[in-house]
């Protein structure tokens, strides 16, 4: 069994993997999805599209490249990251009465049988976005919720 | 995480729902941290095998008993 917070933060991992990968392989830059997320996003000078690229594009050699992590990571809390956190969880709504048996009961290793048990959560993770700069705070945020 | 939202579900992180807001850290403890949540609330089970083991029924003896008589 893998546990959720791993399943998440190498979902997280994937996703910001898969912006570079379609910037890089798109045939022309109006299909990038960055483009098509934050293009035409201007305030104050901040062009959300441009800043996207330099965020999101950063390579790991960049001391502010985007980072996923498990738990709050104050050390990193002034750098670009994600941080995986878990403000609460709940038994979830899906369980039987009892001891919830699982649907796949038993595991059989020869001539022991070891029964399986499950029980649904209901979980909220948080992913608080870190920064030192709020703009960029807002842009990692929006491009984490449309990803 | 929406356009990655069925990965979510293949792997196990049923039903997602979206929310956020921003966090506002003690600005004493860290400052100049700008914080900002997407809370993502999941559905997921875990399934876990017994401590107890069960020894499997795999024969059974008939024995006649030696008082037997026909």
């Amino acid at each position: 069994m893998k546990l959720p917070e791993l399943i998440l933060k190498q979902i997280i991992d994937e996703l910001l993997s898969l912006i570079t990968t379609d910037y890089n392989n798109a045939s022309s830059e109006e299909d990038t999805f960055l483009y098509q997320v934050f293009n035409g996003n201007v305030l104050d000078g901040f062009d959300f599209y441009k800043q996207a690229r330099e965020v999101f594009l950063r390579t790991s050699d960049n001391p502010r490249k985007l980072e996923t992590r498990i738990m709050f990571d104050a050390s990193r809390a002034k750098l670009p990251t994600i941080h995986v956190v878990l403000p609460s969880e709940n038994l979830g709504k899906n369980n039987s009465l009892g001891v919830n048996r699982s649907d796949e009961n038993f595991v059989r290793s020869d001539d022991v049988l070891t029964p399986l048990y499950g029980r649904s959560f209901d979980i909220i993770y948080q992913l608080a976005v870190t920064s030192g700069n709020p703009m960029e705070t807002i842009l990692i945020y929006q491009g984490l919720r449309l990803g | 995480m929406i356009a990655i939202s069925d990965s979510l579900e293949y792997n196990g992180l049923r039903l997602p729902n979206l929310s956020g807001n921003d966090l506002n850290i003690d600005d004493g403890l860290m400052p100049n941290v700008y914080t900002r949540a997407l809370s993502v609330e999941v559905d997921f089970e875990f399934k876990v095998p017994s401590l107890i083991k069960h020894t499997m029924l795999n024969k059974i003896i008939f024995e006649k008993p030696e008082t037997y008589e026909k």
